[in-house]
């Protein structure tokens, strides 16, 4: 197959994968140009891609890496920080009934793990946004599975100290 | 239940609401990819040998010519030839087929013959702001640009030192310009301004000019990510340093000791984040404010590596 069909097929499968965890990553919903550049990458890169990764892995492995590029170039770190910050209260204020409970209870999760330190907030988005394996996960970061599955762990600690901190427990939990 | 457990957690993220592009981005990506996908594999195969045969040679020619000179430089070109600045660049949209503006603050050169994707800023002696540059060109592809490598050329107007800062290979068209290239420069070796010049073989395709600041503050292996030219009296809010190491502690202390009143003081930086960089170094960037209540010499200190530091007065240009 031609590379440039690969990546068409490609994008079609995992175009919402992708656009998914960078917006969860960067915390804005604007990431055209990010998966674009993402899929653009994966193209140059192709001849590179060994099937010892599934593609959905190696391309969230590639958005991950455009994204920092992208704010290290422009250095924004903070813009993105407080994007982060500023992000989940938006959420949930154009909302109204019910769903307002369902995206307060999003906002105050996804705020959390914004306010955990990156390795952890890493972790825990290529876990559960990206919704990949421990092994997985470790191929993007480039850790052992055993190194992804107790730092999972103790990111969930720390989380569950910080809602509690936050009181924001009793709110997600019901 | 008082704890969130794993798979409370993962199940509750997967009920995260999921976002996607809507029809109108998801087409207009995949049309650039395909665009993208079918210039590169018509002229694929000879084409790159080619460019990366010619990058090899011309790097074997170069390379040492650009090391001698470059040791040679200070003293030989010093004030002697002072070149002429080309046209100054200008930002301008990208503009694709479908009138759809691109990168309108960022994308500088000359409209209609050459343009690159510019960073914030061009920094002296700095990788970072010179890796991964789009440059894009207009012209007859077939008859100016295919199986034909770019080379840029920097010459530093005040000294009239040239180099090379990259050698690429030049796709199709994108984004309304008839050729791209992805590439990354050679670091600017001084700061001030720049002729930048774009060769496809032998035809040169366009040139202008740039300013390039002076380097990042180094201390040891760390960088305080603002160019010596601009570090002056004030507040520095949010500022970054980057280290290159492992094993790094999650915070860590820039003393600033004012050498003419002998007075320290010490700020916090921290929100450290690690990534690797394409050559395998492990670096850290950490966040945090500082301050400079005047212009003078001071001694920054970093991870137990010291370095004097002048902040200047503003001037007028």
């Amino acid at each position: 197959m031609e590379r440039g069909h690969q990546i068409e097929k490609w994008f079609i499968q995992y175009e919402q994968d992708v656009t998914n965890y960078l917006v969860y990553y960067t915390g804005s919903v604007d990431v055209e140009d990010l998966v674009q550049e993402t899929f653009l990458r994966a193209l140059r890169a192709l001849s590179h891609f060994k099937n010892d990764s599934s593609p959905k892995t190696w391309l969230i492995s590639i958005a991950r890496n455009t994204a920092i590029d992208f704010y290290r170039k422009k250095s924004v770190w903070n813009r993105l920080k407080q994007i982060l910050d500023y992000e989940s209260p938006k959420l949930h204020e154009q909302d109204t009934g019910e769903k307002i409970v369902r995206k307060m209870e999003y906002a105050y999760l996804y705020k959390a793990i914004n306010e955990l330190k990156p390795t952890y907030r890493d972790v825990i988005l290529l876990r559960g946004i990206a919704e990949l394996s421990s092994q997985e996960a470790g191929q993007v970061l480039g850790w052992t599975e055993n190194k992804v599955n107790v730092t999972f762990f103790r990111a969930v600690r720390k989380l569950n100290e910080r809602l509690k901190e936050g009181e924001y427990f009793e709110s997600i939990k019901g | 239940m008082s704890q969130l457990k794993d798979k409370e957690l993962l199940d509750m993220m997967a009920d995260f609401p999921k976002h996607e592009l809507t029809a109108k981005q998801r087409t207009a990506l995949l049309n650039a990819i395909s665009e993208a996908g079918s210039q590169k594999q018509s002229r694929r195969f000879n084409f790159q040998r080619l460019a990366a045969l010619a990058a090899v040679f011309m790097l074997a020619i170069i390379a040492p010519i650009l090391y001698f000179t470059s040791h040679g430089k200070d003293l030989s070109n010093s004030g002697s030839v002072k070149t002429e600045v080309v046209k100054k660049g200008e930002f301008f949209a990208l503009i694709d087929k479908s009138g759809t503006p691109y990168y309108p603050d960022s994308n500088f050169g000359i409209p209609n013959k050459v343009s690159l994707l510019a960073p914030l800023e061009w920094i002296a002696k700095d990788q970072r702001s010179v890796s991964k540059i789009a440059v894009y060109l207009w012209g007859d592809y077939d008859k100016d640009f295919a199986n034909k490598p770019l080379n840029i050329t920097a010459t530093h107007v005040k000294t009239g030192v040239k180099e090379h800062l990259a050698t690429a290979v030049i796709s199709g068209g994108m984004y309304g310009a008839d050729g791209h290239a992805m590439t990354s420069f050679k670091p600017f070796t001084f700061s001030g301004e720049y002729n930048l010049e774009f060769m496809a073989g032998n035809k040169k395709v366009g040139e202008f000019s740039i300013y390039v600041m002076e380097p990042y503050i180094k201390i040891g292996d760390s960088t305080l990510m603002i160019s010596q030219e601009v570090l002056y009296a004030g507040f520095y809010e949010d500022a970054a340093i980057e280290v290159e190491g492992e094993n790094l502690p999650p915070e860590i202390e820039l003393e600033i000791f004012d050498l003419e009143n002998a007075d320290v003081t010490t700020f916090t930086f921290k929100n450290k984040t690690d990534y690797t960089t394409t050559d395998g170094k492990k670096i850290s960037i950490y966040k945090g404010d500082f301050d400079l209540k005047k212009s003078g010499k001071y001694r920054f200190t970093l991870l137990n590596k010291s370095e004097t530091v002048e902040v200047r007065k503003p001037i007028s240009k």
